[in-house]
């Protein structure tokens, strides 16, 4: 994990259909290079914004292809 | 046990294409050439502009408020303050019933699964009060007139009858369950909207997300048709696939004796078994696409504009090089490359069970939480679980899909029994 991130994204790419609405909830986190499946992330997510973004992609995907894990330095707010 | 799936003779789906090939299905979930194409009798009185019928924008942005009862955290408060509990209590309330000469307890597991299932359901959509016993038997009945009506595409009786008879049921449950549960809802969101109440106090279920997001050009018989969708879509499909697993189940335990002892020992062997038997009864085996446009798939099948598809969900989960070998055997070691080991029978694509994450459970890889059948399969094996020799189950007759009307179990009268 970046030593600068706050949570890590991990990407199913067995799991992952393309279906981008990950793309679509936060578009400066995802792509889908070529319109093909696996869907990448493009930059460590930083702050708390990114958090919740990456988590409302996690559970919006159909397929539950993303996986939004906090580092250990960086627990969720109160 | 061994199991076939040749192309659908029903009547519904026998005059179309009917795909059975894995990549050809995803390469039409995936594509935008194609829209929901299912419903077109059920849909305009029970479906009308609801999640399930919407393409595009609009289903995105439905979805979206949708995918908030799903989180992990509203997943585990289902489990934990609604499922876990009714388990418990329709399980001893099944051990009042008269005993058998035998000591057993005698249960029909089709009746026993839908009244683990209801709180749950009335959780997620937002419909108070639904205690054990008549209040959840009433609300059951309701369920299975609207899901009739919901699914009567695929059914084999007189469709307008049972049309009638699904707004009779819907009219019934808004009147004595519906109505006032979202009327205290619509309040609230009046309250937080004027700022007399923080959003953390709102409730967390269908019809209070709709009334926070609520758009002009909907009108007002929405939330109702949302909440009946709902909740066939989170009790029916469940309740007709549990007795299927504990029948796959039973079947290998009797056959490998030897493996009985890894359902306490190894939480991931009930869990494999409970994917294996979801990939072989697809509580939906075929889905209805329609094509927008002349579309030649890579096959090189053809789709005219205005064509409705099926995808034959069941015969996509027999593909031998994705789910290896006899993959119409029910095996719970299998393993599976190249897709989740339940394969296609949640969908695919954007319109993929939403309540996907509540039956197979959260995580991933070994990090695997149980869902509902999970819970339910493992309460009911440490019941003493055991298919009724003297009483065979019945296949519904009502319905193409392959349900069962009745399945006749026997419990121990003793609360936990051992397993080995």
């Amino acid at each position: 994990m970046d030593d600068h991130a706050v949570a890590e994204v991990r990407v199913d790419s067995v799991r992952c259909e393309g279906i981008g609405y990950c793309t679509n909830i936060a578009p400066d986190l995802f792509a889908m290079p070529d319109d093909q499946p696996p869907v990448r992330l493009l930059r460590a997510l930083s702050t708390e914004a990114d958090v919740a973004a990456a988590q409302e992609a996690e559970e919006m995907c159909p397929t539950r292809a993303l996986h939004v894990q906090r580092s250990r330095a960086s627990p969720p707010p109160t | 046990m061994r199991f076939t799936s040749p192309l659908l003779d029903v009547p519904y789906v026998a005059q179309l294409q009917q795909l059975t090939e894995y990549d050809e299905i995803i390469e039409v979930l995936r594509s935008k050439d194609f829209i929901q194409g299912a419903f077109e009798v059920s849909g305009p009185p029970f479906l009308h502009n609801s999640l399930l019928i919407l393409d595009g924008k609009e289903h995105f942005e439905r979805r979206r408020i949708g995918a908030q009862l799903f989180s992990k955290h509203a997943i585990s408060h289902y489990k934990t303050n609604e499922l876990e509990p009714m388990v418990q209590e329709a399980l001893q309330r099944a051990r009042t019933t008269t005993a058998e000469a035998t000591g057993d307890v005698s249960v029909d597991l089709i009746p026993l699964t839908r009244q683990m299932l209801a709180r749950v359901a009335a959780s997620i959509t937002g419909i108070d009060d639904i205690t054990p016993g008549d209040r959840t038997d009433e609300l059951l009945n309701y369920i299975d007139g609207f899901g009739q009506a919901i699914t009567v595409e695929w059914a084999t009786g007189d469709a307008d009858a049972i049309i009638a008879k699904g707004l009779e049921a819907r009219a019934k449950f808004e009147q004595n369950m519906f109505a006032d549960s979202a009327a205290r809802r619509k309040a609230l969101v009046e309250q937080f909207h004027r700022g007399e109440i923080e959003r953390e106090a709102l409730p967390k279920d269908l019809i209070t997300m709709l009334y926070l997001h609520w758009k002009d050009e909907w009108d007002d018989q929405l939330p109702l048709r949302e909440t009946t969708a709902m909740m066939v879509g989170s009790l029916q499909t469940t309740a007709q696939a549990l007795p299927h697993f504990m029948l796959h189940l039973d079947g290998w335990l009797r056959d490998n004796p030897q493996d009985r002892v890894l359902i306490d020992s190894d939480p991931a062997f009930l869990q494999s078994a409970l994917y294996e038997s979801l990939r072989l009864f697809v509580a939906s085996p075929v889905r209805i696409r329609l094509a927008v446009r002349d579309v030649v798939l890579s096959t090189g099948r053809r789709v005219a504009e205005g064509e409705r598809i099926g995808l034959l969900y069941r015969a996509a989960n027999m593909t031998p090089e994705i789910f290896g070998e006899e993959p119409q055997s029910f095996n719970p070691h299998r393993t599976v490359t190249g897709s989740t080991p339940w394969g296609l029978s949640f969908g695919g694509g954007a319109h993929a069970c939403l309540g996907r994450p509540m039956v197979t459970g959260v995580g991933s890889g070994d990090d695997v939480s149980d869902g509902t059948m999970a819970i339910i399969a493992r309460e009911l094996l440490r019941a003493g679980f055991r298919i009724d020799p003297d009483r065979p189950a019945t296949s519904d007759s009502a319905t193409f899909y392959e349900a069962f009307s009745s399945m006749p179990v026997l419990l121990t009268p003793h609360r936990e029994v051992e397993m080995v």
